[in-house]
């Protein structure tokens, strides 16, 4: 089974995992790297390898970032031609979710699609749905 | 492959408070273990059984009517698991 590693930081990922439970159930295969306040990238990238290494079983792992640019970023950067990971920035719920669901059925190639998707899809204005579905109604069928 | 025969099934949502996250979760759960491509359609609208942003985006509420269909090998088996799932209410009231 693909692993899945959020890192982020402070305790992001924590969250993120506890609101997933809610919804989809305990995960297996799935681990945090946090970055905590006065943490270098040095320690970062060590915790990161560590936890790629422990999750890998030979299909790879998916690790989800919070913020593009960010330490936990620029680590991943790093280690991307090193280890078998796809590393996608924006983890939100329903990319988490999403991935959780589906990544029994998908390569690790693909999985990175299914997150590009799903944390884009997920993101939506509520006020413009609204306003599409009132100026609908007005027009009439 | 894809096989000639689609198999669907329309179901009435009976849970209360409706398609929401963690029933959606599990119906997406449940069409995950078939290799079949499952699709649900809402008043002409159709999404991924396989998806729940797509479940999620059909906004089923209590009293709707889906149609679950199913296209492959273990299209029979999936829709008989998910037309249960929904008749169950989801373990919910």
């Amino acid at each position: 089974m693909i692993g899945i590693i959020i890192a982020a930081h402070g305790e992001m990922s924590k969250g993120l995992i506890e609101t997933s439970k809610l919804i989809v159930g305990h995960a297996e295969n799935m681990a945090t790297v946090d970055l905590l306040e006065g943490e270098g990238p040095e320690s970062l990238r060590d915790k990161l390898k560590k936890a790629v290494e422990s999750l890998d079983a030979g299909e790879g792992v998916i690790v989800l970032l919070d913020l593009y640019g960010g330490t936990p970023s620029n680590v991943s950067t790093l280690l991307v031609r090193e280890l078998n990971i796809e590393v996608v920035s924006g983890v939100n719920l329903p990319m988490l979710l999403e991935i959780i669901v589906k990544r029994a059925s998908k390569n690790l190639k693909e999985l990175r699609q299914v997150a590009l998707y799903a944390g884009r899809e997920g993101i939506k204005s509520i006020n413009e749905i609204v306003e599409k579905i009132e100026s609908e109604i007005k027009e009439g069928p | 492959m894809k096989h000639l025969s689609e198999i669907k099934q329309t179901v009435r949502l009976l849970n209360k408070v409706g398609l929401h996250a963690r029933p959606a979760a599990m119906f997406v759960q449940t069409a995950n273990t078939f290799k079949s491509e499952i699709m649900v359609e809402k008043q002409g609208k159709e999404v991924d059984a396989k998806s729940i942003l797509g479940i999620l985006s059909l906004a089923v509420e209590c009293n709707d009517e889906v149609t679950i269909k199913a296209n492959g090998e273990d299209a029979e088996n999936a829709i008989r698991k998910l037309v249960d799932l929904v008749n169950s209410k989801f373990g919910e009231e």
